[in-house]
């Protein structure tokens, strides 16, 4: 090769490498219109309350706190009649034949982890962006902490046998997530024991009531996350610890019981309301409502049982028959009858209710009496006897319980942990939670299935 | 500078010997003495030279007279080399060429470069302008049918303006796109649908803008050699299209101008009124007959005819013979070109209108260009070339979304088309979402244009020692509007759309090359090159609807309102280089290399590097092999190398993102999108291909037969992370699969004489397919159109079903078995599960009529039980080619083609509720209805008519063999002798007429064998080409063209 060739060959290269000088490495470095990236997304105070704020959003999905985390365990109960048509999901729970396709299970597992990544998300980044004002930043952790804590909470209830199922409960709970998934790696994780799952509902909520303020609406303020855990307690048989949440719930002052049976449901953030998931008329992502809605002429899905229809109407004057209505033979349910209503998560009439139980199955029979006469009075029905003690007192705090808070989801909770059957099966049958979805099965090799 | 001044100095030079200059005179003619028109005659070492006119002369002014060497070529005969000594210079000349069947010599474009034939080590198919003219479609794609073996090319229906699908040498991925990469001279350019995606069950084709009259050729890469140049692109093949270019000489016109009919190549037959009511009164009866036996104290009610009419109202209304036509065609074009030694250039103007069988459907085309190539200097060419393009396409619905998939489905026959007070018969809802396909005809329009502008700039600068540098730049700007009005008259609110999307495509290029004998005997021809491409999408739209006055059509004027926008970019940085070495012109190596880096590609996987080598051996050049006479070639190549496919990525996957839109209590939200993969990238094929080329008989008689086997890697799947992770899947490459085949050509000149000539060219391609790791998803995870799924050890796309077991022919106790857990339809998922195999023999009454299927055991079951799928069939032919006589006698010229394809199947996702299922509310299918079960002993597969029974399900009842043979074209030309063209001032004329899709034979019982069910997604593109649903027929065509050039 002569130097002519070296020097024509550099010219050429030369030539042709200025004219493509502006097609450098960086020009493939392309950013999404539409979205935005996890680093930028996360990099600023105003991103994190963004990304905390969509934790919630998911957190009120009709598919979890929204609606079926209530409605559905409502279907298994004595308390509720149904006609759900052809709707595939509910006919398989209403038949016991879960399957790990049903769609209510499915979509409920996949919105309560959906909300547990967000906020593992919102807490890591927390760590790495500077606040000015450092009380913003425990605000956001104990928002996104009490959203991981109660959503384990319903996982648990939903896909795992209660507290109790096993006398140490080192039967399966659910799968822990306290890290946030940012790649594939590390996907594939096994259930926890109950104890560990409720070892670590406890911790959120414990922190998160430590952080946040004592209201702090549409969120948990952590007076609701105490709320929260005195149900944990409760849920747990522990009786003292469950009582002395109630008590600071109801002692604060920052809640009071509504005048009216009905207030809590007719208006949107009563003085009642320790927690309330917001809906607006753009935003409602769906709720508990469209099982029950009656007005406008629609049929509900869901009506009240006999054995509940009984209960109620043993007396006349109680003014709860006002949230009732009954057409072509039947008692429907007029609690849940607003669109784009807020759903009342936690209110201050399930505190005392709790309390009472908790005093009475402490032997304090007085005091239990007088939280449930609290309760009854606003009924406006006439106080419990006095005398009251024992599995007699316990009972008449349970039925008050079901009568106050029926079709608000408690009942289902309530039977399991009474060891109560729920219709004809028993409070530990595995047909009375759900299968853990194809959507965790299929990608997840250390996941145990429920029997 | 210095070459200002050689510039200066050579013009002052030609104006200064202007006066002594010589002319050279001749004719050109074939062997027997026919003369030769268009032949170039080129001065060697000179800018000298001419083109033959008619009866062949040629006539080149010379400033000079010196001894000259001529060069004598032209497509068709083998180029010849003329020496004349200065003082011959004025006798004429007589040159006759012998024809070339050959072509060794021929240019093959290969991308960034061309390539003599004889020089390829790597599969290239080449459709000339000619094969090219003989398509009458209005897409160039049309044109390769049956020209380029082992491409199979699918029209997704007969529809005008309708999307097209191109498989090279097999389907190339699984849920990204298949298709090819699509390259106008040397530009990749935006392709696909933009046409508001399935809303009429149909889609567009960006491409379709492109005139195939203005292509000079189109040569497909189709193994690894050819195509690893364009690397991580190039794994589904590359198809490049060059257009045409002028040459120096007097300017030459031709214009040519076609018009024409199209219709359906099938039109099914369906019940008429009367018939469909009498076979509703049967079903009835059937059904009471059925009940009394299974249930005898039961009350039987008969179910009334849908659509709440009263006898009165009752029609006999032919609603395809509403919505189908004969549609016309009318394409003209003109084109002039020509050129000086400095300047060539070639301009056309083209229009084209056509209707189609579907009533209101258009296709409408203008379009311009310009190519000119400038010698600025004798080291230095410029050229530009410009295509400025505009289409109209009005759209109709068919199949599910209406018109005349309506037509041959919901609109059942005894409805009226009219109420008695002349509104639109509309059937009493609901039971079905009929709309009067008559109506949405009349009273919606979807209408879409595109307008595009391909241009194209580049300068080729000679460098000293051999080298070349080329510097390109091109923009291909696409935009594209859509403008869909559906009436109050046919729904219940009128609803309006406007929607723009504009394409920008920009592609930058330099190319150094080095063209020269290194060593004795040994040619190298290298480049080396630079590519970017930067492609950015902007969609935007407004949608309306309630109009306060039925007279307002733009969203704007609704009352309710909501715009739009999407966004979408992407880039490309490659660097490319490719040796080709030549050895005694017996023996020749091809080294490709390309490294693409992509936006499309992960953060820590940013650039792909794609290898290939080749080898080439010429055994005829061999001494051993000189002395037979009858071999005129043999040659043996064989290639390996790597591919891509980059262009099923879809931009920014490989992201983790967070998206708006998760709003809670007022407050603005976001949520996270999908997982980040900084590993993302291309699926990635290893190609091996051997073949053999052989030409006998001074090459009357040729054939190439090539195997080849591309494994395909990498594969992007969306796999399955656990749901607890707040996620459902993460885009991977993974999976993997295969494509084997062989191809055949064969091509010989039976006649050859002067006044005649006979070509025959028979093409044969095999390919299988075989999925080898779809990841281990489960069956369902991947699926497409009409039940076709991706399993292991299958053909893509093949059919995952119920095996029908027929029907039972008389009633009686029968042993039937049934799946304990078969309540629970789609409950188990793995096929170990000890549930699977849990069966039961039972007794039971089977009525007459009654459909069986088929378990997983084979045994016969009464129950219909999704578990019971099994794995059938191939929506791919696993044989398909063409077969093409061309015979010239004298003036007159005729070609044959016919096209078929075997061994596929088509699953007619419609034929379970058109064949004898009067329960679907859809018209049926008479032909095979009438072997439906109608009295005790029948024997058939087609079950008794019900109301009751759930025939509506998918089983292999409805997989046909889809193998078809069809006479796809037909041309017969008159050339008119040049005694004649000269008194008319013309230098050639043709007239000729073609029909295509004359005749086909098939046994598929449906519209139309040759199917694409309407998918706008990639993974419903590579798994639904055998799958149809109302999917609408080809279209034949029958014009009578004339071309005349002057």
């Amino acid at each position: 090769m002569n130097t002519h060739f070296l020097s024509s060959l550099r010219s050429g290269l030369i030539m042709g490498l200025a004219i493509l000088s502006i097609g450098c490495d960086s020009m493939l470095d392309q950013t999404p219109p539409l979205d935005i990236s996890n680093d930028i997304a996360l990099s600023t105070p105003s991103g994190i309350v963004a990304a905390l704020t969509g934790a919630a959003d998911q957190f009120s999905s009709g598919a979890f706190y929204g609606g079926n985390t209530m409605s559905i365990g409502e279907l298994w109960s004595n308390n509720v009649e149904s006609n759900v048509g052809a709707d595939f999901g509910r006919l398989q729970i209403l038949s016991y034949n879960l399957n790990i396709f049903n769609p209510e299970g499915r979509s409920m597992w996949g919105d309560g982890y959906g909300v547990i990544n967000r906020a593992n998300n919102v807490i890591l980044a927390l760590d790495n962006v500077s606040f000015a004002d450092p009380r913003q930043k425990d605000l956001l952790r104990g928002r996104a902490l009490a959203l991981r804590g109660a959503s384990l909470w319903a996982l648990c209830m939903y896909f795992a046998q209660p507290w109790g199922f096993t006398p140490d409960n080192s039967h399966p709970g659910v799968i822990i997530r306290t890290e946030p998934t940012l790649g594939d790696i590390g996907t594939v994780k096994a259930r926890a024991t109950l104890k560990e799952c409720y070892d670590q509902i406890i911790a959120d909520l414990t922190q998160a009531a430590t952080l946040l303020p004592a209201k702090d609406a549409p969120y948990m303020g952590s007076l609701a996350a105490k709320a929260m855990l005195a149900r944990v307690y409760f849920h747990m048989g522990e009786w003292a610890k469950a009582e002395a949440f109630c008590t600071e719930v109801i002692a604060s002052g920052a809640f009071k019981l509504n005048p009216g049976v009905a207030d809590v449901v007719a208006s949107n953030s009563t003085p009642e309301a320790v927690f309330e998931i917001v809906n607006t008329p753009v935003d409602n992502a769906g709720s508990i409502v469209w099982d029950f809605r009656q007005a406008d002429n629609s049929l509900p899905r869901y009506w009240a049982g006999t054995d509940f229809v009984n209960a109620l109407y043993t007396d006349t004057t109680d003014k709860r028959l006002a949230l009732y209505v009954y057409r072509n033979n039947r008692l429907y349910v007029a609690k849940w009858d607003r669109i784009a209503m807020n759903t009342p998560i936690v209110r201050l009439a399930e505190l005392y209710l709790t309390r009472a139980e908790c005093r009475a199955q402490q032997g304090n029979a007085a005091e239990a009496i007088a939280d449930v006469n609290i309760v009854r009075q606003r009924a406006g029905v006439k106080d419990l006897s006095a005398t009251l003690t024992g599995n007699s007192l316990l009972n008449a705090v349970r039925r008050e319980r079901n009568l106050e808070l029926a079709f608000e989801g408690d009942i289902f909770l309530e039977r399991k942990r009474q060891r109560r059957n729920l219709k004809l099966r028993a409070w530990n049958d595995a047909a009375l939670i759900f299968k853990i979805p194809d959507i965790e099965m299929n990608a997840n090799t250390l996941c145990v299935q429920n029997p | 500078m210095t070459i200002l001044l050689r510039l200066v100095l050579s013009l002052v030079l030609v104006a200064n010997v202007h006066a002594q200059q010589v002319t050279l005179n001749g004719t050109v003619t074939d062997r027997e003495g026919s003369p030769l028109v268009g032949a170039t005659i080129r001065v060697t070492n000179t800018r000298y030279g001419a083109y033959t006119k008619s009866k062949g002369s040629f006539s080149i002014s010379m400033p000079t007279a010196v001894d000259v060497r001529l060069t004598v070529s032209i497509v068709g005969y083998k180029s010849k080399e003329v020496d004349v000594k200065a003082a011959d210079l004025g006798e004429p000349l007589r040159i006759s060429l012998e024809t070339d069947h050959l072509k060794l010599k021929e240019a093959v474009v290969v991308g960034y470069g061309t390539k003599q034939r004889v020089e390829l080590t790597g599969s290239v198919a080449q459709i000339d302008s000619r094969e090219i003219a003989q398509n009458t479609y209005g897409n160039f794609e049309n044109a390769i049918v049956g020209r380029a073996p082992g491409v199979q090319v699918i029209n997704s229906n007969g529809m005008a303006g309708s999307a097209m699908t191109i498989r090279v040498r097999g389907v190339g991925s699984l849920t990204a796109s298949g298709e090819p990469l699509y390259v106008i001279d040397g530009i990749p350019v935006t392709q696909g649908d933009f046409g508001g995606k399935d809303r009429l069950a149909t889609q567009t084709n960006a491409l379709a803008s492109i005139n195939p009259n203005d292509i000079e050729s189109i040569d497909i890469l189709k193994d690894a050699d050819a195509a690893a140049i364009y690397g991580s692109r190039g794994s589904n093949g590359v198809v490049l299209i060059t257009t045409k270019k002028g040459s120096s000489g007097a300017t030459r016109f031709n214009v040519s101008y076609f018009r024409g009919q199209t219709s359906e190549t099938n039109r099914p037959r369906l019940l008429n009124g009367d018939e469909f009511r009498s076979l509703w009164s049967e079903a009835n009866r059937q059904d009471s007959i059925a009940l009394s036996i299974l249930r005898p104290t039961a009350r039987f009610t008969a179910k009334p005819l849908p659509g709440g009419l009263s006898p009165s109202q009752f029609a006999n209304t032919d609603w395809l013979g509403l919505t189908m036509q004969k549609g016309e065609i009318t394409d003209a074009a003109i084109t002039a070109s020509g050129g000086t030694n400095a300047v060539t250039f070639f301009t056309s103007l083209g229009y084209r209108n056509e209707s189609s069988f579907a009533v209101g459907n258009t296709f409408e085309r203008i379009n311009g260009r310009a190519n000119v190539d400038f010698k600025a200097t004798e080291k230095v060419s410029l050229g530009l070339s410009t295509n400025l393009n505009y289409t109209m396409n009005n759209r109709v619905p068919s199949a599910w979304a209406g018109g005349i998939g309506a037509a041959q489905s919901s609109a059942l026959p005894y409805f009226p088309i009219y109420n008695a007070d002349g509104t639109y018969f509309e059937p009493q809802r609901p039971w079905y979402a009929m709309y009067n396909p008559v109506a949405q005809l009349n009273e919606n329009t979807f209408e879409n244009t595109e307008s595009r502008l391909l241009t194209n700039l580049y300068a080729q600068i000679a460098l000293p020692e051999h080298f070349a540098l080329r510097l390109q730049g091109g923009f291909d700007l696409l935009n594209f509007t859509d403008r869909r009005y559906t009436s109050q008259i046919v729904q219940s609110e009128a609803e309006a759309e406007a929607r723009k999307v504009g394409v920008n495509n920009v592609i930058l290029n330099a190319t150094l090359s080095y063209d020269n004998s290194i060593l004795e005997g040994l040619k190298l021809s290298a480049i080396l090159a630079m590519e970017t491409q930067a492609s950015n999408q902007l969609v935007t739209g407004l949608r309306g609807r309630n109009f306060p006055n039925p007279a307002f059509r733009n969203p704007t004027s609704a009352v309710v309102r909501d715009a739009y926008s999407f966004e979408t970019a992407f880039t490309f940085l490659s660097y490319i280089t490719r040796w080709n070495l030549n050895y005694l012109d017996k023996y020749y190596v091809s080294l490709t290399g390309r490294a693409d880096g992509s936006s499309r590609f992960g953060s820590e996987n940013r650039y792909g590097f794609f290898p290939s080598i080749g080898a080439g051996w010429i055994l005829s050049n061999e001494d051993f092999l000189k002395g037979v006479e009858s071999i005129s070639l043999l040659k043996l190549r064989a290639s390996i190398g790597l591919t891509g496919n980059a262009d099923g990525i879809d931009d920014y996957q490989w992201q983790g993102t967070y998206k708006a839109g998760a709003d809670y209590g007022g407050t603005a939200g976001i949520r996270p999108e999908r997982l980040a993969n900084p590993l993302l990238g291309w699926e990635q094929t290893r190609q091996i291909d051997i073949t053999t080329e052989a030409g006998f008989f001074n090459g009357r008689l040729q054939a190439t037969v090539s195997w080849y086997h591309k494994l395909t890697s990498n594969v992007l799947l969306n796999v399955a992370v656990p749901a607890s992770t707040g996620f459902s899947s993460i885009l991977k490459n993974v999976g993997s699969f295969e494509n084997t085949g062989v191809e055949v050509v064969l091509s010989g000149y039976p006649i050859s004489s002067g006044e005649f000539t006979w070509r025959t060219d028979l093409s044969v391609a095999h390919n299988t397919n075989k999925v080898i790791d779809n990841a281990e998803l489960p069956p369902d995870a991947i699926g497409g159109p009409g039940e076709t799924r991706i399993l292991v050890g299958y053909p893509v796309g093949t059919f995952f079903i119920n095996r029908s077991a027929g029907v039972q022919s008389r009633t009686d106790s029968v042993v039937v078995q049934r799946r304990r857990s078969g309540n629970s339809v789609n409950f188990i998922t793995d096929r170990n599960d000890p549930r699977w195999n849990q069966f039961y023999d039972t007794t039971i009454v089977i009525v007459g009529g009654s459909q069986l299927f088929y378990n997983l055991n084979g045994r016969i079951t009464d129950q219909y039980d999704l578990n019971d799928r099994v794995a059938l069939g191939n929506p791919y032919p696993t044989w398909f080619g063409s077969f093409t006589n061309t015979i010239n006698w004298k003036g007159f010229d005729l070609t044959a083609m016919i096209y078929y394809q075997f061994g596929n199947q088509i699953y007619d996702d419609a034929a379970k509720r058109q064949v004898g299922n009067l329960a679907s509310n859809f018209n049926q299918t008479k032909d095979l209805t009438e072997k439906r079960w109608q009295n005790e002993g029948d024997v058939t597969n087609v079950p008794r008519l019900s109301l009751t029974e759930n025939y509506d399900i998918n089983t292999d009842r409805f997989i046909y063999d889809g193998s078809f043979v069809r006479l796809r074209q037909l041309t017969l030309g008159y050339t008119v002798p040049g005694d004649y063209l000269e008194m008319a001032g013309l230098s050639s004329l043709r007239v000729y007429v073609t029909g295509q899709n004359l005749i086909t034979w098939t046994n598929y019982p449906g519209w139309d064998p040759e199917i694409m069910r309407d998918q706008d997604g990639a993974q419903g593109r590579n798994l639904g080409a055998g799958v149809t649903y109302l999917t609408p027929p080809q279209a034949r065509q029958i014009v009578i063209g004339i071309n005349a050039g002057f």
